[in-house]
């Protein structure tokens, strides 16, 4: 059993997943277990945990660097994916898509090779989930399915009345890490080639499929987690058919711990909100959507906006 | 830990160990507190205040590097008054001395920051931004020109309740010569290196990789120079340094003591590695066991 990082987090395997997370990461070293390709481009990363975290909810982040080296010098931040704690220890699983040096190394990891991570930090999608909630439609796109598989595990925890439903895109069947999504009920898939599933793209999915939300009796929310023309397309669905959409943003971090303000975000009062601690999750309704686009602040993410 | 071998006086005062937060790798001191609380440094250096809020320069501010970082943050700050409302009265408290790093758009401005931090109880010391190299409303970093540096400090410290430190830029033809006109002018001690003036490109999208052209680079990377800067300087003047730039190790932080600083600034570490305090202080210690000194004290300006 590793050692809890603090006393508060002691009693953190059970914890209060309605409130809003306390912010109380902790820095441990992470043990690669297990790494495997999950799909193109996308890898499989599970560690194993020297100090007991605050148990993470769906949609929080870690930062994962290296020890052994400065160069890349920043830690990543990576959606947390899976989270595990018993007697035997504590593992927590992420989806990294190679996008630079950083990911790229970390995809190179072998087991037994130990890891910086700070966890867990940032908002989740939990607090946006009420008791009697009857329905969470969760839309993924790419990598972006990550916090979707915790979400899916913790739902009933905090709604157990809620069905959840996973609508989940890539460009192609070989860029879907389906294997890891422990999900068999449920799962709604789209490829831009229609290699699997709905031919095009899952935010042309939710609109095919939007009998869905209707069903709920109308108390259906979408939680997205994607590129940033993807959630954007969501949006616009979301102003259009007036439904609830949480985001989870996909952006470039310097420390995720709130001190460099290097993750600066434009909300719609045009103040600049710390991604790492106002997100990565948020309120659709408090982005500013135009001028995150115009003003391509995303951009380094992997996104390549075009506007439709 | 209680021993007292980490040690060191600076301007007039007990400092627990000689390891501060450079200003603006650790926020306002209260992002952190069960991650790396306040307690763990000798002092802590907040992020740049001005008399009034400002927004800060257009994402993307950060752009990684080999062994370093460049960051465009632009002095954003909530402006001294929400500051002293909501933040001073929680971190007065914890009985760490806190130096206020400020700036202003202008002259007045300058002042008007001198002044309002004056008016607060409890600071430790002030530091004036004369380097930060994300200002294009001062035209030039201000640190460059001995005299634009000495006419500002001149400026300043009358209004000044606290201790004035001038914070240097390394992107300067003779940084001595920047020292020495801040130390005739009136400054107490000194602290650098401020970040080097760099650039990165995006060739795919040829553009730069930071909302900004240009940004300023840390880390590891620019250890060498802060460290020649600060054994220059160290020769240059009498008054007290606090010595920063890429500390990484405890043998950064020792090498920047033998070089002649009596605080060493910590900075990108905070921001990768928060551990890393305590590893500095820890190694310091061992260091002192390995080489049969009492205290860390007795490193300053050894070389």
């Amino acid at each position: 059993m590793p050692t809890s990082c603090s006393s508060r987090t002691s009693t953190a395997l059970s914890p209060d997943l309605s409130v809003r997370p306390a912010s109380s990461p902790c820095q441990t070293e992470g043990e690669v277990v297990a790494i495997a390709q999950a799909g193109a481009g996308i890898f499989w990363l599970e560690l194993a945990l020297s100090l007991l975290p605050m148990s993470p909810m769906a949609g929080q982040f870690a930062m994962v660097g290296f020890k052994d080296t400065q160069d890349p010098l920043l830690n990543r931040p990576l959606s947390i994916a899976s989270f595990e704690a018993g007697s035997t220890g504590c593992r927590v699983g992420f989806l990294v898509a190679i996008r630079g040096k950083g990911t790229r190394r970390l995809a190179e990891a072998r087991q037994g090779h130990k890891l910086r991570v700070i966890i867990p930090m940032g908002q989740s999608f939990l607090r946006h989930v009420g008791p009697d909630q009857r329905r969470i439609i969760a839309v993924a796109g790419g990598v972006g399915v990550a916090p979707m598989v915790l979400l899916g595990r913790q739902i009933k925890q905090v709604s157990p009345e809620a069905d959840f439903l996973l609508l989940y895109g890539a460009k192609t069947k070989a860029e879907l890490a389906k294997r890891h999504l422990g999900l068999t009920d449920g799962l709604y898939v789209a490829t831009e080639d229609g290699s699997e599933g709905f031919k095009g793209r899952v935010t042309e999915l939710v609109e095919a499929e939007r009998a869905l939300l209707l069903q709920a009796g109308g108390s259906a929310k979408v939680f997205a987690c994607g590129p940033l023309p993807m959630l954007y397309a969501l949006n616009k669905l979301a102003e259009r058919h007036r439904f609830d959409l949480v985001v989870s943003f996909e952006g470039p971090m310097g420390c995720g711990m709130g001190f460099c303000l290097g993750c600066a975000m434009e909300n719609r009062e045009g103040m600049y909100v710390k991604l790492c601690q106002k997100g990565p999750v948020m309120d659709a309704k408090e982005v500013d959507w135009e001028r995150l686009t115009r003003s391509d602040e995303l951009r380094g993410a992997g996104c390549d906006f075009k506007p439709a | 830990m209680t021993s007292n071998r980490l040690e060191v006086t600076f301007l007039g005062k007990t400092i627990k160990n000689p390891i501060v937060a450079a200003s603006g790798c650790y926020g306002y001191g209260l992002e952190q507190p069960e991650l790396l609380p306040p307690e763990a440094f000798g002092a802590i250096t907040l992020k740049g205040l001005s008399a009034t809020p400002k927004r800060g320069n257009p994402p993307p501010r950060i752009a990684e590097t080999p062994c370093g970082m460049l960051n465009s943050i632009g002095l954003e700050n909530v402006g001294i008054e929400a500051f002293a409302k909501n933040t001073w009265p929680h971190l007065r408290g914890l009985g760490v001395p806190i130096i206020a790093n400020f700036f202003g758009d202008d002259e007045t401005e300058f002042q008007k920051a001198a002044q309002m931090l004056s008016d607060l109880e409890g600071l430790f010391a002030m530091e004036l931004n004369l380097s930060c190299p994300n200002k294009p409303q001062w035209g030039r970093i201000l640190a460059s020109d001995p005299k634009v540096a000495s006419r500002l400090v001149r400026l300043i410290k009358p209004l000044c309740r606290y201790p004035l430190i001038v914070k240097l830029s390394p992107n300067v033809a003779s940084i001595s010569e920047v020292a020495k006109a801040c130390e005739d002018s009136g400054a107490d001690a000194l602290s650098l290196i401020n970040t080097l003036l760099g650039m990165a490109i995006d060739v795919d999208a040829k553009s730069s990789r930071l909302g900004t052209r240009f940004g300023g680079l840390s880390g590891p990377s620019i250890y060498p120079i802060a460290l020649r800067m600060v054994s220059e300087v160290s020769r240059a003047v009498r008054i007290p340094i606090v010595g920063m730039g890429g500390v990484s190790s405890p043998e950064d932080a020792i090498g920047m003591m033998l070089a002649g600083a009596s605080l060493v600034g910590v900075g990108t570490l905070l921001l990768v590695n928060p551990f890393g305090v305590e590893e500095i202080k820890q190694g310091m210690l061992a260091y002192l066991d390995r080489h049969g000194l009492e205290k860390v004290a007795c490193l300053q300006g050894r070389l």
